[in-house]
């Protein structure tokens, strides 16, 4: 696991975090530190699960700090989720956080 | 983990509806531990053992055999993590328990593998649960679903059936 997994850009009022491919026990307290030092620069932030393939509980928990920082700090939390949807909603976490299908869906979202 | 058991102990006590006892938890988690976060599956049976009420905390849901059937996993309405937001209220879902029904409840430890999706893991654990005897059923599972494989998480598997009528095999 490097920096080069964890691409953060901007797009405008968005900044967006791009997840690496699998997330678990291994590598969710560096997904937690990654999100948390992503949240309050922008407006906006889009968290780009797209090309994750696999997220446990431990990730899941890792998505929710970042989400609880940004509700603190006032900055708006997207969460992109296809092919790892299923986890947040087993475990009720898309009653939590917005979550959109696509990357562009969630640009074109307006301001919540 | 300890101080959260004692707590929920605490609150179990206070009242026998699961939700309120989740909430109490979460307040008091949020207040003094803030940050935290947990999942919690509560479960209170009837003393008539015919229903048991379910809220989930986060948690994946019980897998549930009736005698002579195959195993599903429980529709419980899922609830929030433990920590993750305040104010929460989980929805409390009873399910009816006739007499040989088994019940699995589990961590995430037990079905999340690298290589498989979620759903599969459920699938499998579905396909390992029978309605016999929970010693039995929990030998099936590890050896189904763990086996010899060393874990890579923690596991906790708790497994109980309602005694089948008289006139049933045991």
């Amino acid at each position: 696991m490097t920096a080069e997994d964890y691409k953060l850009r901007r797009a405008g009022l968005h900044a967006i975090l791009t997840m690496p491919a699998e997330i678990d026990l291994t590598n969710a307290d560096q997904v937690r530190q990654e999100l948390l030092a992503a949240v309050g620069h922008d407006p906006v932030l889009i968290v780009d699960m797209t090309g994750t393939t696999f997220c446990d509980s431990a990730g899941v928990q890792a998505v929710i700090a970042g989400y609880r920082l940004a509700e603190a700090t006032g900055t708006e939390f997207r969460l992109v989720a296809a092919g790892v949807l299923r986890i947040f909603t087993v475990v009720g976490a898309d009653q939590l956080i917005p979550v959109y299908p696509t990357l562009e869906a969630a640009l074109a979202a307006p301001a919540g | 983990m300890g101080r959260m058991r004692s707590a929920l102990r605490a609150y179990a006590l206070e009242t026998a509806n699961p939700a309120e006892v989740l909430a109490r938890l979460d307040a008091k988690m949020q207040h003094f531990e803030p940050g935290a976060l947990a999942t919690v599956q509560y479960a209170v049976f009837d003393p008539s053992l015919d229903r048991v009420h379910v809220c989930s905390a986060g948690h994946y849901p019980p897998v549930v055999a009736f005698p002579g059937r195959p195993a599903q996993l429980a529709d419980v309405a899922p609830g929030l993590l433990i920590g993750a937001a305040r104010g929460v209220r989980r929805p409390v879902t009873t399910l009816e328990i006739t007499p040989g029904t088994l019940m699995c409840f589990y961590t995430d430890g037990l079905i999340e593998r690298r290589d498989q999706t979620i759903d599969d893991g459920l699938d499998r654990l579905c396909q390992a649960v029978t309605a016999q005897p929970p010693d039995a059923a929990c030998a099936a599972v590890m050896g189904a679903l763990v086996g010899n494989q060393p874990a890579s998480d923690d596991i906790a598997v708790l497994m109980f059936r309602r005694s089948p009528a008289d006139n049933e095999e045991p």
